[in-house]
């Protein structure tokens, strides 16, 4: 296992975890760490892999080098979800009718956390993603769009080094139907869960659009499924009665720009 | 008697000069009493007004605190005795005259000043917003009484007079927070639109800072010279957009070249004909 699995290192020696589309490494040397990646350019690595050896060029050179005062000697790897919001889009229009409810999915892009002695070191994403913005040219918010659509078949998404799954259940009680094109996904108010199988979940997402309102409300919930591990708590945790009703429009076509 | 005449002159001169170190003395209390007061002025207004933006503020704080300077002034002159009302009266009798050489010679710096004051109130732009205006694009520095500062890209410092800016168009480049970025090209007639759409996608997803949505596009301009203008358009946010757009830029042309879709400059064809209908020859040009 990658995630949260403590590592010991002598000086001189190197972590590596493959996250699939990106090799993570850290070396520890005297009063230091020193941290870099590798891009592989391969997505479909399930579960990842760790191995800890000497130092090789080709790694390539160090990111960042970490000072510390001790001699730290354990580390960690965290997953974290995106600091951002994230944009998950349909392949084509999805319609809930007036009183219904489906059920979509997603693979929300990691980001990993270097943790030494319960210290966070460094944070990088397992894959780079690219900005998009939801809202119109007047107002909105950056976002990361994810890689993969929505999908209403969870058998779609297997499980990846890469990402952690997301759940999310929409109901609409307005009269009239909603089109579903794209869906800001909350990710910095989610936590991550370690399924039995290793596949990590996110808190499931609950959308709920009422009569007569625009906007819908957001509502995070556990995981849902079967026996899991809380691995990761949320960027920022969502407030009392954990209903969020501040995501306006999260499912609303604003458009306008060309 | 001579003796006493003198000490009689000397007690006068001396309760004069009393007179006058006291009302030096008064006068110089005033003043100070003024600066400070002044000074706090512009000090509370600074920060009071700071929602209004901080050039906006200070100079607020600096035309509020000189009127207080000149009010505590003019009411230590008075108390002291002088005949500040006189003053006034012939300053306003002589403004008649004055008036019309000061109006004359301060003419632009008046209008620049009223132009300052109409900018504040209208408040096209904020210090710190990329404005293009009178030919020149910029970061703004300030906005002062008479001009507004800005500094060009190429780190050139530029003061362009209120009455300008009024006078123009003002362009706000940076007042939304996201901005489309044009790549324009020409291709040959015929070329497939759809291709090269496909290559303008494929290279802004390619560029992380370019926004996925809204979509980047190729919009078609107009025909010129027999070569189809195209404009190629991605959106980023304001902070990434120089690096997106020259990224975005040099990608593209390489796409576009390494897709066989020729970029084109302009073309003119000249078919110069004899009465016979025989081509002629291209004069040989000397090196």
């Amino acid at each position: 296992m990658v995630w949260k699995t403590p590592v010991d290192l002598e000086l001189g020696q190197r972590v590596r975890w493959n996250l699939g589309a990106r090799v993570i490494w850290a070396e520890r040397r005297t009063g230091e760490w020193r941290i870099g990646l590798r891009e592989t350019g391969r997505e479909d690595v399930q579960y990842g892999s760790l191995d800890i050896g000497p130092a090789s060029d080709e790694d390539g050179p160090p990111r960042l080098r970490c000072s510390l005062g001790d001699a730290s000697e354990r580390l960690v790897l965290m997953p974290r979800t995106p600091d951002r919001p994230l944009v998950a889009r349909t392949e084509v229009s999805l319609l809930v009718p007036p009183g219904g409810s489906t059920r979509v999915h997603v693979g929300i892009p990691l980001c990993a956390q270097i943790v030494a002695n319960d210290r966070p070191l460094h944070e990088l994403p397992v894959l780079e993603l690219s900005d998009t913005w939801f809202g119109t040219p007047l107002e909105g918010i950056l976002c990361y769009a994810t890689r993969t659509h929505l999908t209403m078949d969870e058998a779609l998404l297997g499980p990846r080094a890469h990402r952690a799954l997301c759940s999310a259940e929409i109901v609409n009680h307005a009269p009239e139907p909603l089109v579903l094109d794209r869906l800001r996904i909350p990710a910095p108010n989610l936590g991550l869960w370690r399924m039995e199988d290793g596949q990590l979940r996110t808190d499931r997402l609950r959308l709920v659009r009422e009569s007569g309102q625009e906007d819908g409300s957001v509502e995070v919930l556990d995981h849902g499924v079967g026996k899991a591990e809380r691995i990761s708590e949320p960027r920022f945790p969502v407030s009392s009665g954990r209903v969020v009703r501040a995501f306006n429009a999260v499912w609303k076509n604003l458009g306008g720009l060309s | 008697m001579n003796l006493l005449d003198s000490v009689q002159l000397s007690e006068a001169t001396v309760e004069l000069l009393g007179q006058i170190a006291w009302m030096t003395l008064w006068g110089a209390l005033g003043v100070v009493f003024g600066l400070i007061a002044s000074l706090i002025v512009r000090y509370w207004v600074e920060r009071l007004a700071a929602p209004m933006g901080a050039g906006r503020a200070a100079l607020l704080a600096r035309v509020l605190a000189w009127s207080v300077l000149g009010v505590v002034v003019l009411t230590v002159a008075t108390r002291l005795g002088a005949p500040v009302a006189g003053f006034l009266g012939w300053i306003a009798g002589a403004a008649g005259i004055a008036g019309v050489a000061l109006g004359f010679a301060s003419q632009t710096s008046a209008a620049n000043v009223i132009s300052g004051l109409f900018l504040l109130g209208e408040r096209p732009f904020e210090e710190g917003d990329v404005i293009e205006v009178d030919g020149q694009e910029g970061m703004v520095l300030s906005v002062d009484l008479l001009s507004v500062k800005l500094r060009t890209f190429d780190n050139r410092y530029v003061r362009v007079p209120n009455e300008t800016v009024m006078k123009a168009s003002i362009i706000n480049v940076s007042r939304f927070p996201v901005r489309r970025m044009e790549v324009l090209i020409r291709v040959q007639p015929g070329t497939d639109l759809e291709r090269v759409r496909a290559v303008v996608q494929r290279v802004a997803a390619a560029v992380n800072t370019i926004l996925q949505d809204p979509e980047p596009n190729v919009l078609f301009v107009s025909v010129v010279d027999g070569l189809v203008e195209l404009k190629c358009v991605a959106w980023a946010t304001q902070d990434a957009f120089f690096p997106a757009k020259a990224t975005f830029s040099t990608k593209l042309v390489e796409a576009l070249l390494q897709s066989d879709i020729p970029l084109l400059g302009s073309r003119t064809e000249v078919s110069v004909r004899p009465p016979n209908g025989a081509p002629v020859d291209a004069p040989e040009v000397a090196p």
